[in-house]
């Protein structure tokens, strides 16, 4: 955990319903956060950014890393993160990176899906331990 | 992975996507800086687990926030959409005012049904009682009458 107990990495995740690949991003993404150490990342509010939530803006600023989640290629969760002015510093789709295919809500996902959408998001926290910058307190 | 990608549309559209459309749609917050909001989107879950993708469907909020046309025409040829946020930030429903879209019932979980709000950074911090309102609500929002 870094500063003012905001996670290391900042995860913005779609969670939309309407695909598979969609809900997958919020499951896989909880499963995630659980197996890497505690305050290495956390689940931002994605829906805070484009409503300018002073809080989620806040906390946004102060993690050290932005990862996004997105399900399918319309890749909404990027796009929000840039439009409020933010810089990812990986980006996933689970169908263009994970190879899962995209299908309707009702059509789920099997195991083999969670652990190849878990082991990304790991991946992505994992390879980016944080240096503090120069001169920095801590 | 970050290479650039910007479709307006998806470019790959797939063959659900011309299946016939739920009656009702529930838009969720599904934030999970805190309990209420992941119980949005794990409660719309379970209403979608009780009534069947021909009575409701989950929609993308943050689609609409992306401003994917697509979405758009999908949430106008519902019947009813259902909006749902877990806290006072009120983050889909003011998503939905600013997109200039619609909803028919809106339900709130902190405002209406007094579930509390445990944060920052404990999505899973709901009880099974705060998961039954929830449920309830979304299940009466629903079906109720237009």
């Amino acid at each position: 955990m870094s500063n003012n107990n905001i996670p290391e990495n900042a995860l913005f995740v779609c969670f939309g319903g309407m695909s598979n690949v969609g809900t997958l991003t919020g499951l896989a993404s909880l499963e995630a956060v659980r197996q890497v150490e505690p305050g290495r990342a956390g689940i931002f509010c994605l829906g805070g950014l484009p409503t300018e939530a002073p809080i989620v803006l806040n906390k946004t600023r102060a993690a050290q890393r932005i990862i996004t989640v997105d399900g399918c290629p319309l890749n909404c969760a990027r796009k929000i993160v840039e439009q409020a002015g933010f810089v990812p510093y990986k980006t996933i789709n689970l169908v263009e990176d994970c190879g899962i295919k995209k299908g309707p809500p009702q059509a789920y996902y099997g195991d083999e899906e969670m652990q190849v959408a878990v082991k990304a998001i790991v991946d992505a926290i994992g390879n980016n331990q944080f240096s503090p910058a120069p001169g920095s307190a801590d | 992975m970050t290479e650039e990608r910007s479709h307006e549309e998806d470019p790959a559209p797939q063959e659900h996507e011309d299946a016939e459309k739920p009656r009702v749609g529930l838009f969720y917050c599904g934030g999970a800086m805190s309990s209420v909001g992941e119980l949005t989107g794990v409660a719309a879950f379970e209403v979608l687990k009780r009534l069947g993708p021909k009575e409701v469907g989950m929609g993308c909020v943050s689609a609409l926030a992306a401003g994917i046309p697509k979405h758009f025409r999908t949430m106008h040829g519902l019947e009813r959409v259902v909006v749902i946020d877990g806290c006072p930030n009120s983050c889909v429903r003011k998503i939905v005012e600013q997109t200039g879209t619609r909803m028919e019932a809106y339900i709130n979980f902190g405002k209406d049904l007094k579930i509390k709000k445990v944060g920052p950074f404990k999505p899973l911090a709901y009880s099974q009682e705060d998961l039954e309102r929830a449920v309830e609500a979304i299940l009466n929002a629903v079906q109720s009458t237009p």
